[in-house]
């Protein structure tokens, strides 16, 4: 009842209802853009939060997160060319059923599927989140400094690409943010006389490069996308009987996506193809998939809906995003000076709870804005791919000059733009590093400050029960992660060794 | 003897050296006396070591990775091919490849040429050339429909940012002709 008179106060005091809404239509088309990811859309908002208060700028990013997932879907089913990665799977049915003539009653079931897991997963969200947080009170200094380790530890064993680069990833993250004055003796490390850097390199710049920049460059490279038909805007919803179908496909993403979203790693790609093979397999017309089926739009896209709540029960209880798009949500958190975890319940229930507030009026919202922003997104995606990465590049440009009115903030972000992309090419994922980043400090303080109180005796870390316990699970990820590497490795090898045989056979 | 050494240990050998950088930086790290039992080079030291352990893992398992490969192609009963044999199984060529970077490049060197403008020329006319610069580049046809885009999304941003977030952005030389 607390929770419910704070989140009307925020909703009615602050700004939140409008971010909601605005952060809704900015993800809707932002996610429609082929390439432009929900985290990427997120990044773009990211400077524009400094100046603005903690509750509507999180409410901001949160809902173009909730905007993103649906409008990923958008292009999927029109033009078969996922706007995000979660939506790939729902332009299997989806694109069947637009070939059949039936595009608007896709885009419904999509819309009213996306409402439906997003609901689902605001009410784990607020069911479970203080309870999970209240674990982290028992935490001294070594067991945080062992949460951060565990957190990079996950990612980078569930990041996608091999193990190795992914703990380099973090290890690279983790030395970014050793940059500036040290916080705790005072003495500069890594600044090279410049005075810009003895504030350390702000995450924001990293994220932006790293996700938006290294976008564009490799957008850059490729050809344009198809285009939609002005004549499919109208959505059809579902009529009741039609639901009534898909309620079992719902249930089914909106369970997997509670799962997936606070399963470090996983995210909605992975929840929206899983939910989408078990609906199949659940289905009593398990041959309709790929041919148009409803529930194979039902299925992934209240996955990934799902997962934009519950992704955020990690962040706030631990401070640990299993995301890219969380971490850029955490990003804004750190930005207005909120560190997740239980004191932030204790000592600001109404951020907590206007934005769980904030969040239910951007899932309500998305029922009468998907429908009204559908002309607009196609608009949107059937301008000139040039046109479209020139204004993104132009509002990028202006949006990080804006934070501290510093041209070397731009050089730091191109930098890291260019440093992304050379991590796409090479296999390196970037969540790990933007975790790095993200907990360097968590983790270098509370590992210091645990050896302050024990005149540098690391045996603390295994003393501690918390500690240890964490550490091994952070073991036992990257010790479980190796042999899966080295299994595929020499699965790799093998097919490898294969192509050699057949090209050599060939050429005979 | 490899005959095209495997790219993972052309970036285990780059990371190495950056890890080699990093630690001769964490040792110039001056001591403080307020510095307890730990000072502020020792995590950047032992991120040196953990950053150079895993790029030797990385060239061991790039070795490992060759000589099962190799291996297993010996087992074919074929004398083993080099990499350059796989050319012909790859998605893309590589003059496309090399056409893809050098356009990224290209976009990331528009950006740095704007930063280089925009304390002289300001920020209206610069986000004006940056616009018209990187659609032409992405091959939009440069005619007046471009040039009338750039200026609109010129005076947007500028209101956006200038006037309605109140964000004083790069004025350049303009305002020195008018005083």
């Amino acid at each position: 009842m607390e929770g419910l008179t704070h989140a009307w106060h925020a909703l009615t005091t602050t700004p939140a209802i409008f971010a909601a809404v605005g952060g809704v239509v900015w993800g809707i088309l932002g996610g429609a853009l082929p390439g432009i990811s929900p985290s990427i859309t997120m990044a773009l908002l990211l400077p524009f939060t400094y100046g603005m208060d903690p509750i509507p700028a999180i409410v901001l990013l949160a809902s173009t997160y909730v905007g993103a997932e649906y409008g990923g879907s958008i292009p999927a089913i029109l033009i078969r060319t996922p706007g995000t990665n979660a939506a790939a799977a729902t332009s299997v049915d989806g694109y069947e059923m637009q070939k059949q003539g039936r595009g608007g009653e896709a885009l419904g079931i999509s819309l009213v599927s996306g409402v439906t897991g997003g609901f689902i997963g605001l009410s784990f969200l607020v069911l479970f989140t203080e309870p999970l947080a209240s674990v982290a009170l028992a935490f001294s200094f070594p067991a945080y400094f062992s949460l951060g380790i565990l957190g990079i530890s996950v990612i980078a064993s569930l990041s996608s690409g091999s193990l190795v680069k992914g703990l380099m990833a973090g290890v690279a993250g983790l030395m970014i943010a050793t940059v500036g004055t040290d916080p705790m003796s005072g003495v500069s490390r890594f600044t090279f006389h410049q005075a810009e850097l003895l504030g350390g390199i702000e995450f924001i710049l990293v994220m932006v490069g790293l996700f938006a920049v290294s976008e564009l460059l490799v957008q850059s490279g490729r050809p344009e996308w198809r285009k939609a038909e002005r004549s499919q805007s109208r959505i059809r919803l579902p009529k009741f009987r039609a639901w009534r179908r898909l309620w079992k496909a719902q249930g089914i993403g909106s369970a997997i996506g509670i799962f997936e979203g606070c399963m470090p790693g996983a995210g909605g790609s992975i929840a929206a193809f899983m939910s989408y093979n078990e609906a199949r397999r659940w289905s009593r017309e398990p041959e309709q998939f790929g041919k148009g089926a409803p529930e194979g739009i039902a299925a992934p896209e209240s996955a990934n809906n799902t997962v934009a709540g519950t992704a955020l029960v990690p962040v706030l209880s631990f401070g640990i995003p299993g995301s890219n798009s969380t971490a850029i949500l955490l990003g804004g958190l750190l930005i207005h000076g909120l560190q997740p975890g239980p004191l932030l319940f204790d000592r600001h229930p109404d951020f907590v709870y206007g934005l769980f507030g904030g969040l239910a009026v951007a899932n309500l919202s998305l029922l009468f804005i998907g429908m009204a922003v559908l002309t607009p997104a196609i608009w949107l995606v059937n301008r000139p791919k040039p046109y479209l990465l020139a204004c993104i590049y132009a509002l990028v440009l202006s949006g990080i000059y804006s934070i501290n009115h510093s041209l070397f903030d731009l050089y730091i972000m191109l930098g890291a733009g260019a440093v992304g992309y050379f991590m796409r090419l090479l296999g390196f994922p970037f969540l790990p590093m933007v975790l790095g980043l993200v907990l360097g400090y968590l983790i270098e303080a509370n590992y210091r400050r645990a050896l302050q109180l024990t005149g540098g005796d690391h045996m603390v870390f295994i003393e501690d029960p918390i500690s240890l316990g964490l550490l091994i699970a952070a073991a036992l990820f990257v010790v479980g992660s190796a042999a899966r590497d080295i299994h595929m490795a020499r699965r790799d090898a093998r097919r490898k060794a294969e192509e050699r045989l057949a090209s050599r056979d060939a050429g005979q | 003897m490899l005959r095209r050494i495997p790219k993972d240990i052309w970036i285990g050998l780059a990371t190495l050296v950056l890890a080699g950088a990093y630690w001769f930086g964490a040792d110039r790290i001056p001591i403080s006396p307020l510095d307890g039992a730990v000072n502020a080079a020792a995590m950047p030291k032992a991120l040196a070591y953990a950053l150079g352990a895993l790029a030797l893992v990385l060239i061991v398992r790039a070795l490992a990775f060759e000589l099962i490969t190799r291996r297993a192609v010996a087992e074919g009963k074929q004398e083993p091919g080099g990499d350059s044999e796989l050319k012909a199984t790859d998605g893309e060529d590589t003059g496309a490849r090399y056409k893809r970077h050098l356009r990224a490049a290209g976009m990331l060197a528009i950006g740095i040429l704007y930063l280089i403008i925009v304390p002289y020329l300001g920020y209206v006319l610069s986000i004006a050339l940056l616009v018209f610069t990187v659609a032409a580049f992405m091959q939009a046809r440069p005619d007046r429909k471009l040039l009338i885009l750039s200026g609109s999304i010129a005076i947007f941003f500028y209101l956006l940012f200038v006037r309605f977030l109140d964000i004083p952005l790069p004025p350049g030389f303009w305002p020195s002709l008018v005083s």
